[in-house]
């Protein structure tokens, strides 16, 4: 299902939570909706589910407007499935719980038995099916409400971090379910976090948000190598966010180094360096790259498919996105010192 | 005092048949105002709870402020209301069982609402959320809060059923201490301590707590097993 | 584990259900628990509203019985202090009024809530006080033993300070000794009004070793349990006369015209007059429907 917000506006009480928001997740996508704490997620997704109604602006699915009340809506709203953060269990079992929605919905019988079993499996929660809510961990109960979600067939499912206050391993197990499903079911999702790497692990669109409004939105890739704002570069994390002290000419200063850029840049402003288009080396490069540093590498830590190594040149930090194997190749550790070079076409001027 | 005691005890140990008649009826008049106030006051608090409207806190400041409601005083307000010159006169209901039912009814449902409000209150909106999530309709999902709770509703039951069976201002008021048809075991002890009989009012009021003990146990009892469940 | 699930549902469920039976029953069938057999009658009731004091010597219970066998009404005896009984009988919420206070029930049928005012039987009030009788009230007519108790204004005297028939005496005996009650409840602490009924009004009485004025009923009840004595029990002043009257509001007035004959019939009035031998040692009125009430 495609789902669209088109110029929501949301008020809790004093509090303004959306103020125009546009999101757009097309069909069979997974979506992640990011922003800080207090961005609108959280609102977005009850929007999405139908949960609350804006109080301006619209909610399409399929690219027509959803039903204002009655049956229509209800039956609009069961076309959505939603987990919360921290979900809230119902009295009884995991079987009882994931049969929920499934029950609710008139289902009964054979039918009911046979999708309640399906989703247990898919969670890998047919051993725990008969267990009581309060004896469940927390990734237990995460995956309970998951396969409750699933139990009733979404159109799309909508996930309020659902990664939040997991241990690595199980976070690693949900996301794996959560790329299943849509993989194997074709279910839309509309993810809500905060964590980048959450989102370059599910999602392959992404909408950046800040205090209600949508501040970029496309493929990943795009949005997070491509930041058209300082926030989006800074949210992205990694992003090598620079003050310019001054320029001569296309020559920037930054602190101790003297950056090449493709334009003169105003003092004040920022520039910014993805950090997969700076590469490390040994020795001195030799290549075609203007800008090339020397420096010494402060610290490393996993991001996306490598590491990211952050070199000091200068005392100014620049973050480089490096493999697994070059990491181990080069034998780059904290402390090392490196060669550190990217080209011109790689500075992008911020506001 | 010991005497007194003995003596009362050994009024109950005869088992007096005028005494089982009240102790009957007794507890068939307050479970009957439980059960009719329960009915109506639990769907009303479910109602207050789950909307939001203008003067809901102030609603619920009420609903709580009239737990010190006097017993004589509602009793007095329903005597207004079911005597021959009242509103309801017609009815006939004065000086009935079915009176003390409706006084006490009244009296145990700012307790019933109150109670039932926190109790729904303490769920949290954690449970609901999750049911609209799955598709609930919103009257699916308020019967899920509800049932979230289920244990505590006995407590919810019993502390009515308390008020009700404990009281005597209602009792006297509107049903008027007939002998053989409204007298309950407040209004027999209220009579027994008038007249100077002691040992009678104490034992009247042994068969009280056996009656609310046993009715302690039931509800415990099922609240324990709905908490299996 | 699929099985023992469904059981443990199929369980809940039925346990649910019968719960939910048994309440429909008790809400259907508590009626019926409600009201003895005996009350279940197709008779009208009828229904008499008496005074606590007259209640609580138990004469009604010994009046119920034989009148119930004898017309088959059942008879439903509410009792209140005077005031409220009138109350009642104003309102038509009763059928009969049995009371014993001459200027309320004179009030009463004046103000044609009452047909007439019936009186049929009497015994006295008497102002009861301790042993020592600190206050030598004990060889005084009513009237001057009150009017000694105001002058001394020491010794505590308790009062009802109610709408009872007691009450209303014991104001209409200040007034008939030159005082007037309101100045004699505002005249100091030895004057303690009570607002109980008349049992615990004794009760207290005993406690503070005051004086009180009671009605005789009450007063041989509780004779052994406090250390109260009669110290003023002669004079006309003291007579207690009780009055039935049917109210003119009644949807029974067959039977309350039965009861008011009963009451004064031969046998109701031996009944009345033999009463109180085995409890109390004495009889505890004096039938006078016959022969008049006197004045009081």
């Amino acid at each position: 299902m495609e789902l669209e917000l088109a110029g929501v506006h949301h008020r809790y009480g004093d509090n303004q939570s959306l103020r125009g928001l546009d999101l757009r997740v097309a069909g069979g996508e997974v979506h992640a909706v990011m922003g800080p704490t207090g961005c609108g997620k959280t609102t977005a997704l009850r929007l999405a589910g139908l949960l609350a109604r804006p109080a301006a602006g619209e909610v399409r699915f399929d690219g027509r407007p959803v039903p204002a009340k009655g049956r229509a809506r209800l039956g609009a709203r069961r076309r959505t499935a939603m987990v919360h953060q921290e979900p809230a269990l119902l009295r009884g079992t995991v079987r009882h719980n994931v049969a929920w929605g499934l029950r609710a919905r008139g289902v009964r019988g054979a039918e009911l038995a046979a999708r309640t079993d399906a989703a247990l499996a898919r969670l890998q929660l047919a051993d725990l099916a008969h267990r009581n809510h309060d004896q469940l961990s927390g990734g237990e109960r995460k995956r309970t409400a998951l396969a409750a979600a699933l139990a009733v067939q979404p159109e799309i499912l909508l996930l309020d971090e659902p990664l939040s206050s997991t241990h690595p391993a199980l976070r690693q197990r949900l996301r794996e379910h959560i790329t299943a499903i849509n993989r194997d079911l074709g279910v839309t999702i509309l993810v809500a976090t905060h964590d980048i790497q959450d989102a370059l692990a599910l999602a392959g669109a992404l909408t950046v948000m800040d205090q209600g409004v949508a501040v970029q939105a496309g493929p990943v890739d795009e949005v997070l190598h491509q930041p058209r704002c300082a926030f989006v570069a800074e949210f992205a994390g990694g992003a090598n966010l620079l003050r310019v002290d001054h320029s001569d000419g296309a020559v920037c200063r930054v602190g101790g180094l003297a950056i090449q850029a493709p334009a003169p840049l105003a003092p004040g402003s920022f520039l910014s360096i993805p950090p997969g288009h700076v590469l490390i080396g040994l020795t001195e490069p030799v290549t075609s790259a203007r800008n090339r540093f020397q420096g010494t590498i402060t610290a490393m830590r996993p991001f996306d498919y490598g590491f990211l190594v952050t070199v000091a040149c200068a005392g100014t930090p620049i973050a480089a996105v490096v493999t697994r194997g070059s990491v181990d190749e080069l034998g780059l550790v904290p402390g090392r010192d490196v060669w550190l070079y990217f080209k011109v076409s790689a500075v992008r001027s911020l506001g | 005092m010991a005497d007194l005691f003995a003596e009362a005890l050994r009024r109950i140990a005869v088992l007096d048949r005028e005494v089982v008649e009240i102790t009957v009826r007794t507890l068939a008049i307050s479970a009957c105002a439980t059960l009719v106030s329960c009915a109506v006051f639990v769907p009303a608090a479910a109602a207050v709870h789950f909307r939001r409207f203008w003067g809901k806190n102030l609603l619920i400041g009420v609903v709580q402020t009239m737990y010190s409601l006097p017993t004589v005083l509602i009793g007095l307000l329903v005597y207004l209301l079911l005597s021959r010159s009242g509103p309801l006169g017609g009815l006939g209901l004065l000086f009935t069982p079915e009176a003390i039912v409706i006084g006490q009814a009244l009296l145990i449902a700012p307790v019933i609402m109150g109670l039932s409000i926190a109790t729904l209150q303490g769920v949290g909106p954690g449970v609901r959320d999750t049911a609209l999530g799955l598709g609930a309709s919103h009257l699916r999902a308020d019967l899920a809060v509800i049932l979230q709770a289920r244990h505590a509703w006995a407590t919810v039951v019993l502390m009515a059923f308390g008020r009700a069976v404990s009281e005597v201002g209602v009792a006297m008021m509107v049903g008027g201490n007939i002998r053989g048809y409204t007298r309950t075991l407040t209004t027999a002890i209220s009579l027994g301590v008038g007249r100077g009989d002691n040992a009678e009012a104490v034992a009247l009021g042994i068969m009280l707590l056996v009656v609310a003990l046993a009715v302690t146990v039931l509800a415990t009892a099922a609240g324990r097993l709905s908490r299996g469940a | 584990m699929q099985v023992s699930g469904t059981v443990r549902r199929l369980s809940a469920r039925s346990a649910a259900r019968s719960t939910l039976a048994l309440l429909v029953f008790c809400l259907v069938a508590a009626p019926a628990l409600v009201t003895d057999a005996r009350a279940q009658t197709t008779s009208p009731r009828l229904r008499v509203a008496t005074t606590t004091s007259l209640y609580d010597t138990g004469l009604w219970e010994a009046l119920e019985a034989v009148f119930e066998a004898e017309t088959a009404i059942s008879l439903d005896i509410i009792y209140a202090g005077t005031g409220r009984a009138l109350e009642w009988g104003m309102h038509g919420d009763v059928d009969v009024v049995v009371t014993h206070s001459r200027s309320q029930e004179a009030a009463f049928v004046a103000a044609g809530h009452g047909v007439e005012r019936i009186p049929f039987a009497y015994n006295h009030f008497l102002i009861a006080g301790p042993a020592a009788d600190p206050a030598r009230l004990a060889s005084l007519e009513p009237e001057a033993a009150l009017q000694a108790l105001h002058a001394a204004a020491r010794f505590p005297f308790v009062s009802r300070g109610d709408d009872s028939g007691t009450h209303t005496r014991e104001q209409a005996l200040w007034r008939a000794a030159g005082l007037d009650p309101a100045a004699v409840r505002a005249s100091g602490r030895w004057y303690v009004e009570a607002g109980l009924g008349m049992g615990p009004t004794l009760a207290m009485a005993a406690q503070l070793g005051a004086y009180t004025l009671t009605d005789v009923g009450t007063f041989l009840a509780y004779r052994h349990d406090l250390d109260l004595v009669p110290i003023v029990d002669r004079g006309e002043a003291l007579r207690n006369v009780y009055a039935v009257i049917v109210c003119t509001r009644t949807a029974n007035s067959a039977g309350a015209d039965r009861l008011a004959a009963f009451l004064c019939s031969a046998g109701g009035q031996e009944l009345i007059g033999e009463f109180g031998r085995e409890k109390y040692g004495q009889p505890l009125f004096t039938p006078c429907a016959a022969a008049g009430c006197g004045s009081d």
